[in-house]
């Protein structure tokens, strides 16, 4: 029988996993690729400006991507809109397909310039 | 407009320079131009070589700027044959910068090859081709009477007087044609009727020249970067303007020319965030 600590053992080697991809930087490479200090993209991180990412060890890691101008234009609106600053939910919301996008996720849309629509949508996500 | 002249050579390393400079000084102003002295570096401000050196590059780097015109003392120094190599730095960038450049140097009549072979001695092969004979290298046979890369670059003149003459009678000229154009645009609108006022055409070009700025930004600070210092500055417009502009606490040197390289990106970071604790050299 499945427990709570099953399903949080399982979540904590997703997550880790999602880290370990390629897109991922550590708060160390994501200050040296950006330009901008660590003790402000952690502060970032925590007022939704930047997506930053929590491991089972407490490490911080970032997607590269979010640096690149449409989506970096984009993120704090993302954030208020969904209301939250946690980074996995701003990235599930980003890597998760949706029909009012005809199934691409709302990073693609994004990257193709339709920033704004992602946003509406973002409002009226629960 | 009085016409500025860089007093570029080796005159700064002469035991009489101070008097040297001055006789110069005057002759300028027997022409109606101004003789500037290359910069002694304020060495009262002290600081290691590397600091005092640089301090003078920059100073003299700035004089350039200024300056309408440039004469430069090629006379051989140090050596029989080649002039001063920081002269020669001074006149190419002059040149860079569109300004007029003399030469002067008492050889002046003498061609380069001529030179060469007093100093050194020429060989020729079976083909004729004359090398030098102390050192076995190519000797140019174009009749110039320094390298033609100073040669074709520079007026050049056997005294000081003629020099300054013709950097007075060019850069004279180059005033009056300014005048001339302007004059001339005048004329035009009065004839036309369209006539666009000078704040708008200061206003147009500014717009022109923050579109590019911006372009430029865009495309070398990274979009996070920018964030960070309009937040450390309070505004877009102070935080374009930082990076623009050298900064003490980088050496002098802009913060948008270091962004291209892993530790200039480091010190622009480092500099930023001491900046936002209050920190400013």
């Amino acid at each position: 029988m499945s427990t709570s600590r099953d399903a949080l053992e399982r979540g904590n080697k997703a997550r880790d996993l999602r880290v370990a991809a390629a897109d991922m930087l550590s708060l160390a490479n994501a200050a040296a690729i950006t330009g901008v200090d660590e003790p402000r993209l952690a502060r970032w991180a925590q007022r939704g400006r930047c997506i930053a990412l929590e491991d089972s060890g407490g490490r911080q890691w970032l997607p590269k991507w979010q640096f690149e101008p449409p989506l970096w234009d984009a993120l704090l609106k993302l954030a208020k809109a969904l209301g939250t600053t946690d980074g996995w939910v701003l990235l599930a919301f980003l890597e998760t397909p949706l029909g009012a996008l005809d199934g691409v996720t709302p990073r693609a849309a994004i990257e193709r310039g339709l920033a704004d629509r992602v946003v509406r949508l973002a409002c009226f996500d629960e | 407009m009085t016409t500025k002249i860089y007093l570029a050579g080796p005159d700064v390393f002469f035991p009489d320079s101070q008097a040297h400079f001055a006789a110069l000084e005057a002759k300028c102003r027997a022409h109606g131009c101004v003789g500037i002295r290359p910069s002694e570096g304020d060495m009262e401000l002290g600081g290691t070589g590397d600091e005092i050196a640089e301090r003078i590059y920059q100073a003299n780097i700035e004089l350039l700027c200024q300056c309408d015109a440039v004469l430069a003392n090629l006379t051989p120094f140090r050596n029989a044959l080649e002039s001063d190599s920081g002269t020669v730095f001074e006149v190419g960038f002059a040149v860079a910068l569109g300004k007029p450049v003399a030469g002067h140097l008492p050889q002046r009549d003498q061609t380069h090859e001529s030179k060469v072979t007093a100093v050194c001695g020429i060989t020729r092969d079976a083909r004729g081709v004359a090398w030098d004979a102390a050192h076995g290298y190519l000797v140019e046979e174009f009749g110039q009477p320094v390298n033609l890369m100073v040669s074709r670059a520079a007026e050049l003149f056997s005294n000081v007087d003629d020099a300054i003459a013709y950097l007075a009678k060019v850069t004279s000229a180059r005033q009056a044609e300014f005048l001339d154009r302007g004059q001339r645009s005048l004329d035009e609108a009065k004839r036309t009727g369209v006539y666009v006022p000078a704040e708008e055409v200061i206003a147009r070009l500014q717009r022109k020249l923050d579109d590019a700025t911006a372009r430029f930004l865009e495309q070398r600070v990274p979009a996070p970067l920018m964030a960070a210092a309009i937040e450390v500055f309070g505004g877009e417009s102070t935080a374009v303007e930082w990076f623009m502009k050298p900064a003490m606490g980088l050496d002098r040197a802009r913060p948008i020319d270091l962004l291209g390289s892993p530790e200039g990106m480091q010190a622009v970071r480092d500099f930023l965030a001491r900046l936002d604790g209050g920190v400013y050299t």
